[in-house]
């Protein structure tokens, strides 16, 4: 019995050592059904402006040199033309920017929303859609809560004031420069 | 009055004591042996588990953590340097006196090759080993990243050199071979077929035996059983001094 415990056990450390090296290069392993959606847009933004009285998207395309600005600033191209940013408000009070984004972790996309709050610090993340069968556990509250109070200048960086997530790497990278480049562009778009 | 059968048990119980006594004495020659030759592999058995864990851990050696991995002149100034090391990129203006990181949306880790373009001084790309192909087009302040259809780290691919012609002819040398791009990098040819499906077996290998394969935390376990073979080394020591000690005393 210990012989065949034994044995199972050097089976599958095998396995499970030699698994990675098969499958087709570039493709994700991961089909439809490993799609998750966690929120919707109207649930993310209700999460982020609970308490709105009114929330609107605002479209801001930004000018060549605002392009360049934020480029800089990131060190990265920025291919989108225009930036869709949510505003809530209750009565007079401005409750902050929402902005949804997109970034590849593993294969395919992660939706999330990032809030920012009038000072242009980050209130809340939210994962809304996961589509892949690894990294999922970026979208738990006790991570995405580390990037409460990041501002543009924070580094946003994995190591630094991120610790990342064994086994889920890509994904917080791809929540990383998510929260980076939503920080950069709130920062453009609405110059305090 | 002597007894002839007697003389002959004699003759042969000294035999067999003498016998035992030799058995005894290759017994004790070998066991002696047995435990040089265990000592002498606990040592090595020692020495390669502390090696491991200061190798796994270079800054506990005090080593600068910040390995210059690559390094390129930019062509058109020779006081324009970029530096790859394995947790990001740094830039000099100053022909390296002083040295910044360069800002990028992804952290620029295990930079191993920078090129410029031959004649075109904005034009460089950078080689990251896990996560692919970056590229500027004005001179290091505004990267992208290059389409090479996978993610390295993903597929078990390295990385490792890169050569740019004056018309951005792309060669990229990988650990499953060579991949070259004619229209900068919108798509890729793999070369050297008979390379391109060897599975590459020497990282696979050193990462196994580094631990790095299952994650960076796995490490730790290596270094964990590492830990426990010292102690295991030591603790057989100590306890055959104490049995060593222990037999002298009664002998």
């Amino acid at each position: 019995m210990r012989q065949l415990n034994l044995t199972l056990l050097v089976i599958s450390f095998a396995v499970a050592t030699v698994s990675p090296v098969f499958g087709q290069l570039g493709e994700s392993p991961d089909g439809p059904e490993h799609v998750v959606v966690y929120l919707t847009e109207e649930e993310a933004l209700a999460k982020a402006f609970p308490k709105a009285d009114s929330v609107w998207a605002e479209v801001w395309a930004p000018t060549e040199e605002q392009r360049r600005s934020v480029q800089r600033k990131l060190g990265w191209r920025v291919a989108d033309s225009t930036f869709t940013v949510h505003r809530g408000v209750k009565g007079r009070q401005d409750l902050g920017y929402a902005v949804m984004a997109n970034e590849i972790g593993l294969y395919k996309p992660i939706t999330f929303m990032v809030h920012l709050d009038i000072e242009q610090k980050v209130s809340a993340v939210h994962v809304m859609v996961y589509r892949e069968s690894r990294g999922g556990e970026v979208r738990r509250r006790r991570f995405l809560s580390q990037y409460d109070g990041k501002r543009v200048s924070s580094p946003v960086r994995i190591n630094r004031d991120i610790i990342g997530i064994s086994g889920a790497t890509l994904s917080v990278r791809a929540l990383n420069a998510g929260v980076k480049k939503t920080l950069a562009i709130i920062e453009a778009a609405y110059p305090e | 009055m002597a007894i002839p059968g007697l003389k002959r048990l004699r003759l042969a119980e000294t035999d067999t004591l003498g016998a035992r006594r030799r058995s005894k004495a290759i017994n004790e020659q070998s066991r002696k042996l047995h435990r040089q030759v265990g000592a002498a592999i606990a040592l090595i058995v020692s020495s390669l588990s502390v090696t491991g864990v200061l190798l796994n851990h270079p800054g506990m050696l005090g080593a600068p953590a910040e390995r210059t991995l690559s390094l390129a002149v930019n062509p058109a100034d020779p006081n324009h340097l970029i530096r790859g090391t394995r947790s990001s990129l740094y830039a000099s203006h100053d022909a390296g006196l002083t040295w910044s990181e360069v800002p990028m949306l992804f952290p620029a880790e295990k930079a191993v090759d920078i090129a410029y373009a031959p004649g075109e001084s904005e034009t460089v790309y950078v080689v990251l080993q896990d996560m692919g192909l970056i590229r500027s087009y004005d001179g290091g302040y505004v990267w992208e990243k290059v389409p090479i259809g996978f993610v390295p780290v993903v597929e078990g691919i390295r990385l490792d050199r890169i050569a740019v012609t004056a018309e951005e002819r792309l060669s990229l040398w990988t650990s499953r071979g060579l991949h070259v791009s004619e229209d900068k990098g919108r798509s890729w040819k793999r070369l050297g077929a008979s390379s391109v499906d060897a599975f590459d077996w020497y990282t696979f290998i050193h990462q196994l035996h580094t631990g790095y394969y299952f994650g960076a935390w796995f490490v730790y376990v290596h270094d964990f059983a590492a830990v426990g073979l010292i102690g295991l080394v030591v603790s057989g020591f100590i306890i055959w001094r104490k049995r060593n000690g222990k037999s002298r005393r009664e002998a």
